[in-house]
């Protein structure tokens, strides 16, 4: 007796139907079903492990199969893996993931808690403003379908991120929400309008036949609106009570299904009072928050994207005749030479062809101090070239890699980061936790004392101690608050950087292209030789050509292509040397013209630029920068705001000093190494416990810098390395928006303050009330949806006017 | 009211021909891991719980039902009848309609099946008493129309009786199953049988909906005889 006869159900034996066809894979065979039973019945008995009853009755040959989804199957497959993951050791290995269901820090707390719990996972950590999550597993251990399964079971399904899928996902997302939305709307108008014919009806006589009616409507209308605009809510507290941790959906998703249920009731018996009026609004109204807190999501989503955008990598290849010209990256192929100026992320592995320069491998290894590499050495994609030029020949293309890498980096930055949201959630667990159990006495003790009276009574409760003006009042605020920001074209990329940047105490400035716009021009020449000012322009701006520094940018217009430097060294935050036609210049500042050449130190001052031979001096150069706009002004705004200034500057000139008693700024320093800017705001920090640093820079000198501050604003045209570490970034480059941003968090941190002040003490003072009966369901609605109404309103005034 | 008792009855007899093979096998698969003494202990708790759970979704669907006794129309009764004209259809594998039912009760399955697998295999008498109660929930078309039935019943109480009637009328089958399966097997696999078990459903149903809306009419020119009076003089 076999079951693989044709057209006989695996399970019964009997035929199956021609409308019928629902099967799954088992030893590798189709089985077919006559119905659903016997399919549930097959599924439970072999996922139970029993399926030696199968092999007993059909003795084909043993072996147990566990039920994955075919599509999870592929993810086992050795290069579908490769793909999608890095592998950081011999078994680890990473990917990214993308979870559709991941809304709020309760679910990415759920995550990381039940998938952490896993033997074979190492690290899991998730991202809500994406919906993203990270995993780190040990491939021995476990294969990944496995994982993905148990994600599934946790009724989040995931898939391998996908730029592109992750965009059309988020249309898709959008739209729904928007129709959940409008018919919530339309359902809420109608239902409200045939409230209003009963309530007037009630008090001037209405037929019941009349009555009747009105009341199926609003059913008939309500009812949609419910399970169709309110199913985020179902299955939130669904996946809640699944596992046991409470969220704010749990006492939403009770009271909707009392009220509704009630509803039904009275209509069914002609008896009673219905509520479909207050459950539409209640819908409507918990919809508008969350839909607004998905839009302040997506914005620093778009954020993310756009910094993809601007960090679309160009490389400088070299071509045939030396000429060097950027392209992007996707164009570089094997054996190509490139030029990687100092501070420049190298993309591919390579081999060094020309140069000497120290690399930083911090990304690859975590070791931070950057080893000396010459010709003949090795480079890896995914290090930082530090202080010289270097040629690379391209020897393996991985390009894909390193984007992925350097993705990888930021956002794990950002996932590292203590989240202050998340305190929101863990009171709102206790909360809800006391919110139910308050109900369910309130319950018994209406039931002994009056039953007719205990359900209307409960609910009153429950709606009434809904905490969602609790849970609107930070997400709405900041989502507000962020928006404004980005009015301003500035680009926020953690979402605590608006609550912290307010409490900054001291503002940490960098000079060049902060203070200033940090485009140098040339001021003036001396000349001291009998070359034409034009060549020995020409000489300096072959010399810097291969520099990313703002001086190098001022000679850019003065290059002259018959003049050609070559074994040219930069010494980050001095100057460079280089031979032109077997003569050796440097050009620099004071200091380190007079630690390389034998030239007189005594004729140099700071504040000027010297390009010297060996021996002598052949020009001075002074170079100016001219201030940004407003510049006198914003400081004075921030100093009245209380905030301690201080200007730190690699710049060893007397201008820092010029600009600083100029500005008024006390604290000041030039000529710091970026070492020295770490320990400045290092024992700053030290110094007092009440210290906040707010970091405002660009360029490579200020990462480390703002790795260290609480909060850091990155000025337009900041390189590739600021970027990782740089909380938000300022496109419009005026000073004056940092002060409206510092205006702008204080302002969000009052409105969070009064939100979650209101809610609170709308809740407390409103239960005691209800439990005491003396508030009837539908005014509990009104009122919570007022309360809400209210946060969102009192948010909305931070957005741009 | 016994016709609704005997109608239930008669629906399990008949219609566990189909299931047989479906039901039939589970006893044998879970009990695997115990001796046959007490395997057939085992059997008859979890048979026991498997009609208890029918009852009390019974029950809960007839206080359900309860809400439109008041109708002016009998929805209810015609609701039954077409159930069971739709089962009979279902018997000759013309399943479309009760399949949409069917598919809607997988879902709740997906959900329950978790919890059961915890109880296998079937060792104690409470693992099977959990098994059964959950089996209940199991989509089945079977079930959905015997449900069908015990709405219109009136009450509670009612409807718990209505489903226990069904679920005894689908025990000697079942029972049976481990001393004569491959005679029942082939028995109730004959085209004949199945025709004859569709004819009787569809004829029960053709009566239940003429009777209801005889029943109806009548109501409203004798103005006030019950339903349970005019089912008593059909006897």
């Amino acid at each position: 007796m076999t079951a693989q006869e044709a057209n006989l159900c695996f399970h019964c034996h009997l035929p199956i139907p021609n409308d019928f066809n629902q099967n799954f894979e088992y030893q590798g065979k189709t089985r077919q079903f006559c119905c659903l039973g016997c399919f549930c019945i097959a599924e439970t008995i072999i996922s139970s492990g029993l399926d030696d009853y199968y092999k007993f009755r059909t003795a084909v040959a043993p072996k147990a199969d566990e039920l994955i989804p075919g599509e999870f199957k592929v993810y086992d497959e050795q290069e579908v893996l490769e793909s999608f993951t890095s592998s950081s050791s011999e078994y680890s290995q990473t990917i990214e993931l993308i979870c559709e269901n991941l809304q709020c820090s309760a679910c990415s707390w759920l995550i990381e808690k039940q998938i952490g719990k896993l033997p074979a996972v190492s690290k899991v950590s998730t991202n809500v403003t994406d919906q993203t999550v990270y995993l780190d597993w040990d491939k021995k251990k476990s294969k990944l379908s496995d994982i993905l399964l148990k994600f599934h079971h946790l009724g989040y399904p995931v898939k391998p991120y996908n730029p592109e899928q992750v965009s059309s996902l988020h249309q898709q997302q959008n739209k729904s929400w928007l129709k959940r939305l409008g018919l919530a709307g339309l359902g809420m108008m109608q239902v409200m309008m045939y409230a209003v014919a009963l309530y007037i009806g009630a008090f001037d006589g209405i037929d019941d036949v009349h009555q009747s009616f009105l009341r199926w409507v609003s059913f008939l209308v309500a009812t949609p609106v419910l399970f169709y605009s309110g199913f985020p809510f179902f299955s939130n507290a669904y996946r809640a009570i699944k596992t046991w941790q409470l969220n704010m959906d749990v006492p939403i998703a009770v009271a909707l299904s009392l009220a509704y249920i009630t509803s039904i009731w009275a209509t069914l018996s002609n008896s009673g009072e219905i509520y479909f009026d207050s459950v539409t609004m209640f819908v409507f109204f918990l919809l508008i928050g969350r839909y607004l807190e998905y839009q302040a999501r997506q914005e620093v989503r778009k954020q993310f994207d756009f910094k993809d955008s601007l960090s679309a990598l160009l490389v400088n290849r070299i071509g045939s005749n030396k000429t060097i010209k950027a392209v992007p990256v996707q164009k570089v192929v094997l054996g190509d030479s490139l030029l990687i100026k100092p501070g420049e992320p190298i993309v591919f592995d390579g081999v060094i062809s020309a140069g000497e320069s120290s690399i930083n491998e911090a990304m690859l290894s975590g070791e931070f101090m950057p080893s000396n590499k010459r010709q003949g050495d090795k480079v890896l994609a995914g290090s930082i070239n530090g202080d010289s030029p270097i040629e690379v020949e391209v020897t393996h293309l991985k390009e894909q890699g390193f984007m992925n890498n350097l993705k990888q980096m930021q956002k794990k930055a950002l996932l590292d980061k203590p989240k202050i949201t998340l305190i929101a959630d863990k009171v709102a667990r206790y909360f809800v936790t006391a919110i139910l159990l308050l109900a369910v006495s309130t319950f018994t003790f209406w039931y002994l004392k009056d039953p007719s009276q205990a359900l209307w009574i409960t609910i009153a409760v429950l709606v009434v101690s809904c905490p969602c003006a609790l849970s609107l009042a930070t997400p709405v605020a900041l989502a507000c608050g962020v928006s404004s920001l980005n009015h301003r074209n500035f680009l926020v990329q953690d979402q605590d950087f608006l609550q912290k940047l307010s409490l900054a105490t001291d503002v940490i400035l960098d000079k060049t292209g902060t203070l200033t716009k940090g485009e140098l021009t040339v001021e003036s020449i001396s000349n001291f030789t009998d070359k034409s000012n034009q060549s020995l322009l020409a000489i300096i701006a072959s010399l810097e050509s291969s520099s990313e520094h703002p001086i190098a940018l001022a000679f850019k217009g003065y290059s002259n292509i018959k003049i050609q430097a070559k074994d040219i060294k930069v010494y980050p935050y001095a100057g460079v040397a280089g031979n032109i036609e077997q003569e050796r210049y440097w050009f620099g500042n004071k200091f380190f013209i007079s630690d390389n050449t034998q030239t007189q130190e005594c004729l140099m001052n700071t504040s000027c630029l010297y390009l010297t031979n060996y021996n002598s001096i052949l020009a001075e150069i002074t170079l100016s920068d001219k201030l940004r706009d407003e510049l006198h002004n914003s400081c004075r705004d921030l100093m009245k705001a209380g905030k301690r200034l201080h200007l730190l500057s690699g710049d060893p000139s007397g201008q820092v000093k010029a600009l600083a008693e100029d500005l008024g700024i006390e604290d000041w320093r030039n000529n710091l190494k970026p070492e020295e800017k770490l320990d400045y705001i290092k024992s700053l920090k030290s110094s007092s416990e009440m210290a906040n640093i707010l970091t405002i820079g660009d360029g490579v000198n200020d990462a480390p810098a703002m790795a260290a501050s609480d909060t850091s604003i990155a000025m337009a045209g900041a390189s590739e390395l600021t970027k990782v570490n740089a909380d938000s970034y300022l496109l419009s480059a005026k000073l004056a928006d940092i002060q409206f941003a510092l205006k702008k968090s204080a302002q969000t941190n009052n409105v969070i303050k009064q939100n979650l002040t209101w809610a609170l003490c709308y809740n407390i003072f409103m239960i005691p009330f209800a439990i005491a009966g003396m508030i009837p369901p539908y005014l509990a609605a009104i009122g919570m949806s007022l309360s809400s109404i209210v946060v969102v309103i009192n948010s909305l005034r931070l957005n741009p006017k | 009211m016994y016709t609704l008792y005997l109608t239930a009855l008669t629906m399990g007899f008949i219609g566990s021909l189909h299931c047989v093979g479906m039901c039939g096998g589970i006893t044998v698969a879970f009990n695997q891991a115990v001796h046959q003494e007490k395997q057939l202990q085992l059997s008859f708790t979890y048979q026991f719980f498997r009609i208890i759970s029918y009852a009390i979704l019974g029950a809960l669907v007839a206080v359900f039902g309860a809400l439109f006794t008041k109708a002016s129309f009998p929805v209810l009764p015609i609701l039954s009848g077409i159930f069971m004209i739709l089962l009979g259809f279902y018997l000759v594998s013309f399943s479309a309609p009760l399949l949409g039912l069917e598919k809607l009760g997988h879902k709740l399955w997906k959900r329950v099946q978790p919890i059961q697998r915890s109880f296998l295999p079937v060792q104690t008498f409470s693992q099977a008493t959990i098994i059964g109660l959950l089996w209940g929930l199991l989509p089945c078309g079977l079930v959905y129309s015997a449900l069908a039935l015990a709405v219109s019943s009136g009450s509670a109480i009612e409807g718990f009786i209505v489903m226990l009637c069904f679920g005894v009328g689908t025990l000697p089958m079942l029972l049976s199953v481990g001393m004569a399966s491959q005679k029942l097997l082939s028995f109730a696999k004959k085209q004949w049988v199945k025709n004859i078990a569709a004819m009787i459903f569809i004829l029960l149903g053709i009566y239940y909906i003429y009777s209801a809306l005889a029943q109806d009419h009548s109501h409203h020119q004798r103005n006030g005889q019950t339903i349970q009076q005019q089912d008593h003089s059909h006897h």
